[in-house]
């Protein structure tokens, strides 16, 4: 296989790595330019947006399997079986919705942070100047997610956490809205993955992250 | 607000769509195709493809690049 591409697959590959959100941010705001000022490379990103759109929809068609008792049990080492007996199915389901609509709905006024939540990640990347402290709140059983560098996210985008436990698709943790993010969860499995990713406002609405990642940070074992 | 959303015969035609990328996803080496899966679907990054896979990074991003391009070929067909 060779590995030199002609300068028209050149072109390609990067529109394709910006709709896949491969590019780093340097790359990813040069190729944002482009696309406002080449109407011909703005036309390939429009293409691949479309070719790899068909992947979705594909997948989309499959009955979705019932990831959450796998989720749970990832990230929090076991599944929570006297809980799941003593409460309805339904009621840990609504529930779990409720507190994923909650958590991407409501802006929530934060108050003062907890001095000695300790850190469990640094959420940053190479030439980005944006970094997240994702801290975690053990006796109020709360993730606390502070901007510690970078600015929050442009008008008509938002700034969107998610946590991937191994090889289990992301899960999206809220959108960052305010200054603080807090969000009541179980304490976060080391290893685990937490990303950041530049979603339209109002957050992806796939449930999978649809823009770049700008950055991340592994769960450290405390 | 505008009413962006398909309609059937869109949706029929976006399922056609949707088979012939899989079909063509089908026509690329099983690891190419889970990298490019991984890629889109998971919001990996090249880091994370190469390290699952230990491969050198530069390798892996040549890899997709040229997996994407098998992909448009076999689409555009």
């Amino acid at each position: 296989m060779t590995d030199a591409f002609t300068p028209a697959e050149e072109e390609d590959a990067l529109a394709a790595e910006y709709v896949l959100g491969m590019l780093d941010a340097p790359q990813r705001a040069a190729v944002e330019q482009r696309v406002h000022s080449d109407a011909g490379f703005a036309r390939r990103v429009t293409e691949w947006e479309h070719r790899l759109g068909g992947l979705n929809d594909g997948f989309a068609d499959a009955p979705p399997p019932d990831l959450l008792p796998q989720i749970e049990a990832r990230l929090f080492g076991r599944v929570d079986a006297p809980r799941r007996g003593w409460w309805p199915q339904w009621l840990l389901g609504a529930g779990f919705a409720a507190a994923m609509a909650f958590a991407a709905l409501v802006i929530v006024t934060p108050p003062p942070p907890t001095p000695d939540a300790p850190l469990v990640a640094t959420l940053a990347a190479e030439g980005q100047a944006l970094v997240y402290a994702p801290r975690y709140d053990a006796a109020a059983g709360q993730l606390i997610l502070t901007r510690t560098g970078g600015d929050a996210a442009a008008t008509a985008s938002v700034h969107e956490l998610w946590l991937i436990a191994g090889d289990a698709a992301p899960v999206s943790l809220g959108l960052i809205q305010t200054a603080e993010l807090r969000r009541p969860l179980p304490p976060l499995p080391p290893g685990a993955v937490l990303a950041i990713s530049l979603e339209p406002a109002g957050g992806s609405t796939t449930g999978a992250p649809t823009g770049p990642v700008l950055v991340k940070g592994t769960v450290a074992d405390l | 607000l505008p009413d962006d959303r398909p309609g059937a015969e869109a949706g029929l035609i976006a399922r056609g769509e949707a088979r012939r990328v899989i079909d063509c996803m089908d026509q690329l080496e099983p690891d190419r195709a889970a990298a490019v899966r991984g890629a889109y679907l998971a919001g990996l990054s090249y880091w994370q493809l190469a390290e699952r896979t230990n491969v050198p990074l530069n390798t892996m991003r040549t890899r997709l690049r040229r997996s994407l391009l098998r992909l448009k070929e076999c689409l555009g067909a």
